[in-house]
């Protein structure tokens, strides 16, 4: 029965990725977050326009996090809870201590990324794109392995060979970062317009006021 | 058998499928009860669709877990869409949980062969 308790509870967490707006929402998010960033690539560094576009990138993460949870809750409102109803998972607290470190984990070394490009040698600058595609591939890793939803370890293989291929071509950081996050994002975007497709083929919003019996 | 089993009759494990919690041994209700216990909360939506079971059938099984106290049931509107919430009582977890631990131990002891 312990089982059947856990299964359901993994059913419930991947009830929460069959509509693809998690896919679409962040997809939108990396996709403005690339675009900003390969704005930034174009302007000459040390720049007073570098300088404010640098300083404007966190502001941007920060309204874009907020906008982007907005957005998910008001879009599962309209579209996903009325076709296939609204479940909320327990927090099991193994679940959540990993998922704390992995963001401070994911915290810490984008900034150690980002003080060491602008402090220090640009030799390992090169290999930005795969480290974010390593950090973004080990984030999807793990919502896929808590909900087990298998397209999360496609994503992931996905992320971890763009961020490689984007190092490969030895571009400038700021230039493979923007790519990646444009490239990674619209990707996100593909596959999350499939699954609302699908989502919504195979879900008709269900009325509840009348009995079926 | 153990010491404290009476001579002559079934082991304790088997005899305390007797006093099992009957409002959750009923099969629907023990199927809203084990996904309700894997989760925080569930409207009715999703345990329709999880249970299989038809408006009225989950709406009577609902009542009677919210009678014996194991189900706390919210109504309630967001925006024009009806929304009824349901999640277990502390009351609901441990009644589950005992069920659980008192099934687990007969069909141990009732062996496959």
């Amino acid at each position: 029965m312990d089982s059947t308790v856990r299964e359901a509870g993994r059913r419930a967490r991947r009830h929460a990725y069959e509509d693809g707006l998690a896919e679409l929402v962040t997809g939108a998010l990396f996709v403005a977050v690339g675009a900003y960033i390969l704005a930034q690539s174009l302007v000459k560094p040390g720049s007073v326009w570098w300088v404010l576009l640098g300083v404007g990138l966190p502001v941007l993460l920060l309204a874009g996090n907020w906008a982007a949870a907005r957005a998910t809750r008001a879009l599962k409102s309209n579209i996903s809870y009325p076709r296939t109803g609204y479940v909320a998972c327990a927090p099991s607290p193994g679940q959540c201590r990993a998922a704390r470190w992995l963001a401070v984990g994911v915290v810490v070394t984008l900034a150690i990324l980002v003080l060491y490009s602008a402090l220090v040698s640009p030799v390992l600058l090169g290999w930005m794109a795969l480290g974010q595609g390593v950090i973004v591939g080990a984030i999807l890793l793990m919502i896929g392995w808590q909900a087990g939803v298998v397209r999360m370890s496609l994503l992931a293989s996905v992320s971890l060979v763009l961020g490689g291929l984007i190092s490969y071509q030895k571009w400038d950081a700021t230039l493979g970062s923007g790519v990646f996050y444009l490239a990674f994002g619209s990707v996100l975007l593909l596959t999350g317009a499939v699954m609302m497709a699908r989502f919504l083929r195979a879900n008709r919003p269900v009325s509840l006021d009348s009995d079926d019996e | 058998m153990s010491r404290d089993d009476p001579p002559g009759g079934v082991s304790g494990e088997l005899r305390a499928l007797i006093g099992l919690d009957r409002v959750i041994h009923e099969p629907a209700r023990l199927v809203i009860t084990a996904i309700l216990a894997a989760v925080d909360r569930a409207d009715f939506l999703y345990l329709l669709r999880e249970t299989g079971l038809t408006k009225g059938n989950l709406s009577t099984h609902l009542a009677k877990l919210e009678d014996a106290g194991y189900v706390e049931i919210t109504k309630g509107f967001e925006g024009k869409r009806p929304f009824t919430l349901c999640r277990l009582t502390p009351a609901g977890v441990e009644a589950f949980t005992e069920y659980r631990r008192s099934v687990s131990r007969a069909v141990g002891h009732m062996g496959a062969d």
